[in-house]
């Protein structure tokens, strides 16, 4: 688990078994004059950690500390843990059915919006529709994350990759994914990319399409981005089921919760000896 | 119901769907805009909320039980506010606080600001919001140790404060030559104008003459001198114009029959205009016309530009008009000759309402006209040297014999064609065709323009408010008896969204004898009206302005002020140099009398090196004002009494008294209410209570819905919305309403007896 801004990310020290990291969805649930019940939900979700710890050494209980008692200026604070395999944000990995909207993703070119006509994965994909006219370098979606202009914040050093489901309607799109990485300071320091794949043809017929990389010592953040290498003027491009995660392989998708910017809301700090202390739990809550 | 987004896009069809769905993601937001920015594009426009509510009701001076929906309605929206940064580490009073200074917000005044509010839901096609509430923040409040602020938010209403001023206007039958007719239309045109509220474009600068046409013939700007229709051949049988016709903006003028007289001098104070070079002016408005019209085949005047007593078409003239559907302006020559004819577009299709819009500019070798047909715009001009052929000033329109309905024409001296055509005008007003027959202007002098629209409003039991988006609404009670309004827009029942209804029952609901007040008027013959008792001053080369407060409105007030020994039969402004009235008169100053309902405005120059006195001789009145009271005719008001005699036997007397009001002001009017509400209050009508439900954002006021409960209180009917309750916390979003009986008329052999219909 890492932990800080990103760029300054620190390594946590392991907690004890019992991690609790609970998606919470505000409800309300209303009982109509037939005693049928009616939920209503918010919008979205947010998650609370609690990290529970046994015994930690003066500097290892002073990270969190650090952050509590504000020695490192103001939050939020990045929290990626590996735990989790997908680290998109759930209207991401979901390709826009969380939200029903394209938040969490922008376009170089075209225009982008949710689409029931075409999906993976039911109910709806990204859709990228390409205009008639042809830009000078291979447009690309691009993967957004809310406290940052350059993409998701990783591990440096750290193997990461990236899988998706994209269609196209012409035989002639070649797609491939990017992941660029960037410095803390917005630099571009290299891409990981493969050979792009030719698509089907048909908007119903998804290939999968994965790049995994090294992160470089320096990254901060990793702009993601299904890049169109040759598109086709007027052509759409259906994209589902992303995922980034930890690891040199890209493996089965799951439902992502996102790299979240989180608030210590609450820590304990006994002293049981000169040294040594107990903080029981660390509680994390998640910021949007 | 309303059918489309927040933005204006339709609703998507799954939004329906949604609104019935057992499982809801109900969505809120709320726009402040901070420092005066109104569209909402500064960074902290979007505020975030944890509670929201919107009120919305209509308050009427009938008795909750009747089936009329009338009243007013002045929306409120309560708010309660977190810190605006996502990690939540400052303190909302941090963020919304005047006094802190490292605040984004800070010197951002708040007080004024533009709101808007938005509920919606999450759909299949998004996050799809429908527009609740606009109006103005008017309160914040702060707390140190809380965790949010509070604000709260009232509607366009809390515009309406200025004071209107009428001008007396007196619809008909007591001058044959000025009959201008006289609708309530009209006044709350001019009401809503002066406060920058507008049902038809407003006055562009340098106006020299606008008639709205709503009902009334009688100019917001210039002076109508002729205004009547002929019934006959006969002198004294002339009659008012009529506004049958529906128009753009409501009620307009009709077309006039042969003989007929409209005729306007402009206001004096604008720029002079007229074919000479250097000078410009437009002419805008809307007309009926198309093919079925006529206007294909054959060529008619728009209006004609010209002076008192020279003629309306004549050689003199110069016209506006259509020929072959093409509309022309035509500059005539005062020595006679060929006139110069420019040409603009061409007016198709079948008949419908067309904005009309032509401006003229003369220079010294040429005309130059711009034209626009419903946002067309096309230019024509013409060579020709402009000299001693050409007319002086005009100072007058013609309208005489008009031949087309015509509704909010204006004419200005705008040197420019203009870059905003009122084919550009989007109405911030919709008013309906008002139901009230009135004779004259009543006093308005002690109100402001809400105060005075709600009381014409509920003479008449008309409902009015500003909508969601910001747009006042005058709905009249013909508005119940359109087909969109007669259509059961939603069933809310025990399944699909009640949480609770009830009703309350009471003998103090019952009103079995009725009185409707009423103050018919007439016009008295010409007599001094008002006389000053003081003596004033008027220093050296110095002006002053007396007030006169009428004690009855004044029709035709004599304003051109005779100066010096008072003149019979006239007003008169005598001005002696001593206060003593001792006889020596002056006649060095100027006098002015600016007229209104009740009230006259008498500004006074003197343009000597003496003082002068106000004063008639021997101290006898230095002013006085001739005109026409205005009177009750009776001295007193009428009543329409209904009494039901079998609700009195039952239940006793109980009484309904219907104030009289000055804008009610004939017996026939008092007596049709009286029946209506006779019918209405005589037996008991439950009154809902405590409704709630889970939220449909789409609801509005006005609305028909029937309601289901068949197990509980088995109220099974359909009711009229006259009251919105938005409750939103994250998660939850709960109405409550308000609601009227609105029966739909029994069908046999299709209603059922329980069905909720109404068997008569």
């Amino acid at each position: 688990m890492w932990f800080g801004r990103p760029g300054q990310l620190v390594k946590l020290p392991s907690p004890k078994r019992g991690i609790v990291g609970d998606p919470i969805v505000e409800s309300s649930s209303l009982t109509l004059l037939s005693g049928r019940k009616r939920t209503q939900l918010a919008e979205r979700s947010s998650r609370a950690w609690e990290l529970p710890y046994k015994l930690l050494t003066e500097a290892e209980a002073g990270i969190f500390t650090g952050y509590y008692m504000r020695h490192h200026g103001r939050g939020p604070w990045t929290f990626i843990s590996e735990l989790d395999t997908n680290l998109l944000s759930p209207n991401q990995s979901s390709a826009t059915a969380a939200l029903g909207t394209t938040e969490g993703f922008a376009v170089s070119h075209g225009t982008i919006a949710p689409s029931t006509d075409y999906y993976y994965q039911a109910p709806q994909s990204l859709l990228w529709t390409l205009p008639a006219s042809t830009p000078g370098t291979p447009p690309f979606v691009s993967l957004t994350w809310p406290g940052s202009a350059f993409g998701v914040p990783v591990i440096p050093n750290t193997s990461y990759a990236t899988s998706a489901r994209i269609s196209g309607d012409s035989a002639s799109f070649e797609v491939r994914l990017d992941m660029r990485w960037y410095t803390a300071a917005g630099s571009l320091i290299s891409t990981s990319q493969w050979a792009p794949t030719t698509l089907s043809g048909s908007l119903s017929d998804y290939s999968y399409v994965s790049i995994s990389g090294l992160s470089p010592a320096t990254a901060a953040y990793v702009l993601i981005a299904p890049v169109a290498e040759t598109m086709v003027n007027n052509g759409h491009i259906s994209i589902d089921r992303l995922q980034f995660e930890i690891g040199p392989v890209a493996t089965d998708w799951v439902p992502g919760f996102g790299v979240p910017r989180v608030s210590i809301v609450d820590m304990g700090r006994q002293y049981e000896w000169k040294g040594f202390h107990e903080v029981g739990k660390i509680f994390l809550q998640e910021l949007d | 119901m309303q059918s489309t987004t927040a933005e204006g896009e339709p609703l998507s069809e799954g939004f329906a769907d949604e609104v019935l769905s057992p499982e809801q993601i109900p969505l809120g937001r709320l726009r402040v805009g901070w420092g005066g920015d109104t569209d909402f594009s500064g960074e902290y426009a979007e505020v975030p909320f944890t509670s929201l509510s919107i009120s919305r009701q209509l308050t009427g001076s009938l008795p909750d039980v009747v089936e009329t929906t009338e009243g007013f309605s002045s929306a409120a929206l309560d708010a309660e506010l977190p810190p605006l940064d996502v990690e939540g580490e400052r303190k909302a009073a941090w963020w919304y606080s005047r006094f802190n200074a490292e605040s984004p917000l800070f010197n951002l005044e708040p007080l004024g600001a533009e709101v808007t509010a938005d509920i919606g839901l999450r759909t299949d096609a998004g996050l799809e919001y429908v527009r609740k509430f606009t109006g103005t923040l008017r309160n914040i409040k702060v707390k140190s140790t809380s965790a949010t602020a509070a604000m709260s938010s009232l509607d366009y209403r809390e515009k309406l404060r200025a004071q209107v001023r009428l001008p007396m206007v007196v619809g008909s039958a007591f001058d044959a030559t000025v009959q201008p007719n006289l609708s309530v239309n009209w006044i709350v045109n001019e009401a809503l104008r002066a406060n920058s509220v507008y049902v038809v474009p407003p006055l562009r600068d340098q106006c020299l003459w606008a008639a709205s046409f709503l009902g009334s013939t009688w100019p917001s700007v210039g002076t109508v001198t002729e205004s009547h229709i002929p019934t006959g051949l006969t002198a004294g049988t002339k009659a008012p114009p009529t506004f049958n016709t529906d128009g753009p903006f409501g009620p307009a003028l009709d077309p006039m029959d042969e003989d007929s007289r409209l005729f306007y001098e402009f206001d004096t104070s604008a720029p002079s205009i007229g074919p000479q070079p250097g000078q410009a002016f437009l002419a805008e408005g809307w007309i009926y016309a198309g093919e079925t019209t006529g206007v294909g085949v054959t060529a008619f005047s728009l209006f004609s530009l010209t002076r008192p007593g020279e003629g309306g078409t004549g050689n003199f003239a110069t016209i506006g008009g259509l020929i072959g559907g093409r509309i022309r302006w035509i500059t005539t020559r005062v020595t006679g000759g060929a006139p110069e004819i420019l040409t603009g577009p061409t007016i198709t299709g079948p008949d419908a309402w067309h904005y009309i819009g032509i401006h003229v500019a003369y220079s010294d070798n040429d005309i130059l006209a711009t034209f626009n047909v419903d946002g067309v715009i096309t230019a024509d001009s013409a060579s020709t040297a402009i000299d001693q052929d050409w007319a002086p000033d005009w100072t007058a329109v013609d309208l005489s014999e008009n031949q087309v309905p015509r509704s909010a024409w204006q004419i200005t001296a705008e040197p420019e064609a203009p870059d905003s055509w009122g084919s550009d005008f989007i109405p911030t007003a919709v008013v309906e065709r008002s139901t009230n027959t009135i004779l004259a202007i009543m006093p308005t002098d002690d109100q402001d323009s809400w105060a005075l629209l709600k009381d014409l409003s509920s003479t008449e039991f008309a409902s009015i408010f500003f909508d969601e988006f910001g747009i006042f609404r005058w709905w009249s009670t013909t508005h119940w008896d359109l087909p969109e309004t007669q259509t059961v827009v939603r069933e809310i029942t025990a399944d699909n969204a009640l949480i609770d209804i009830g009703y309350q029952d009471g003998i103090d609901q019952i009103r079995n004898v009725v009185r409707v007040h009423a103050t018919p008027l007439t016009v008295g013959d010409p007599q001094y009206v008002w006389s000053s008792g003081e003596v004033y001053e008027v220093p050296a080369q110095s002006a002053i302005e007396i007030w006169a407060s009428f004690e009855d409105p004044v029709w035709q007030l004599d304003t051109a002020a005779w100066l010096g020994p008072p003149f019979p039969d006239a007003s008169h402004v005598t001005a002696q140099d001593a206060p003593d009235g001792s006889g020596n008169y002056v006649f060095d100053y100027t006098a002015t009398i600016t007229a209104f309902a009740t009230a006259a405005k008498i500004a006074i120059t003197n343009n000597s090196t003496d003082p002068i006195w106000i004063v008639g001789f021997e101290r006898a009145p230095g002013i006085k004002l001739w005109g026409r009271p205005v009177t009750t005719e009776t001295g007193s008001t009428v009543s329409a009494v209904r009494r039901a005699p079998y609700s009195i036997a039952k239940f006793g007397e109980q009484e309904l008294n219907v104030a009289a009001s000055p804008w009610r002001q004939t017996m026939a009017g008092a007596d049709s209410q009286a029946d209506y509400l006779s019918a209405q209050l005589s037996g008991p009508r439950p009154l809902l209570t405590d409704i709630f439900a889970a939220g449909d954002a789409r609801l509005l006021l006005g609305d028909r819905v029937r309601f289901v409960d068949r197990e509980g209180t088995a109220i099974v009917g359909t009711y009229r919305l006259v009251g919105i309750d938005d409750s939103l916390a994250p998660a939850k979003f709960i109405q409550g309403y308000t609601a009227r009986l609105s029966p739909t008329p029994a069908v046999w052999g299709e209603s059922t007896w329980g069905g909720g219909d109404s068997w008569a």
